[in-house]
């Protein structure tokens, strides 16, 4: 068949909307993490980190779950409604959002989507965590630096040792943990064709972090299809997504 | 891959659409933010 733009043209228009198949060349499962300040793993040809994210433990209990395995990784935990006592979650949890449902990891792999790659986060040192503060303390506390990123990216182990250090009024103290709460995160996909149509697309929708998410997708013209991503906060201005 | 805060939408990679007769390249493209009103009720 001769492919001419004619051509294409006039399938567009008139017959994409009947028995069309979505072929990747991948998957359409589409993993998101966000990672960075791990040496090693930055592509300066893309500009961009390309490891797989570390992963913590959001929200308040995140001390008393925080487990290191025997290869000295922090799990990929989520500390949900129904966590087990490693912290691993029992059963899906309710997202904020009708269209995103959480799907936990497994326990030594991602569930599905992200192949068989753990996302383990280095364990944060307190002698580490303890130099870092003080460089923050010799800063403005908004100043956007790879300190700062470095805190927000241990995330809940951050928040552990924050507790542990006197100033409870401090403007460092609070912008950090103002940062750190912030662990919701607004995703939007689409699918554009090379006609500029958005043929597979999901709106605004809140997610949080940390944990794998399938999304549930408007579709134009074509068969519905899976996706899944996750996400991941790794500076005080940087996201790491994976589709 | 990572965003900034404030990026637009990013491609994450290409893929084909076909309906059995033609095939074309598609983009599949993300954006991510906070969700701020969400955070600030935290």
């Amino acid at each position: 068949m001769k492919r001419s733009q004619t051509g294409k043209n006039q399938a567009h228009q008139s017959g994409m909307a009947r028995n069309l198949s979505f072929l990747l060349r991948g998957t359409i499962a589409v993993q998101v993490f966000l990672f960075g300040l791990v040496p090693g793993c930055h592509d300066p040809a893309q500009d961009l980190n390309v490891c797989p994210p570390s992963m913590f433990v959001p929200g308040e209990i995140a001390s008393e779950i925080v487990a290191i395995d025997e290869s000295g990784l922090i799990e990929p935990i989520f500390a949900g409604s129904s966590t087990a006592s490693n912290g691993w979650p029992q059963e899906s949890v309710e997202s904020s959002a009708a269209r995103a449902t959480s799907h936990p990891h497994g326990t030594q792999v991602c569930a599905s989507g992200c192949a068989v790659s753990r996302h383990p986060t280095p364990e944060f040192k307190e002698a580490h965590f303890h130099q870092l503060w003080e460089e923050y303390l010799r800063q403005s506390p908004s100043l956007d630096s790879q300190v700062l990123d470095e805190l927000i990216f241990y995330g809940p182990q951050t928040k552990k040792f924050l507790k542990t250090i006197p100033g409870e009024k401090s403007s460092h103290r609070a912008f950090l943990q103002q940062e750190l709460a912030k662990d919701q995160l607004v995703l939007e996909i689409r699918v554009v064709d090379e006609f500029g149509v958005s043929r597979l697309a999901l709106p605004p929708t809140t997610v949080p972090q940390h944990v794998r998410q399938e999304f549930v997708m408007n579709t134009q013209g074509i068969q519905p299809a899976l996706t899944s991503g996750t996400l991941k906060r790794v500076g005080l201005r940087h996201i790491w997504q994976r589709l | 891959m990572v965003h900034r805060i404030d990026d637009d939408w990013k491609t994450l990679d290409e893929i084909w659409l076909s309906d059995g007769n033609l095939a074309g390249k598609a983009k599949v493209q993300a954006r991510v933010s906070f969700a701020k009103d969400r955070n600030e009720d935290s």
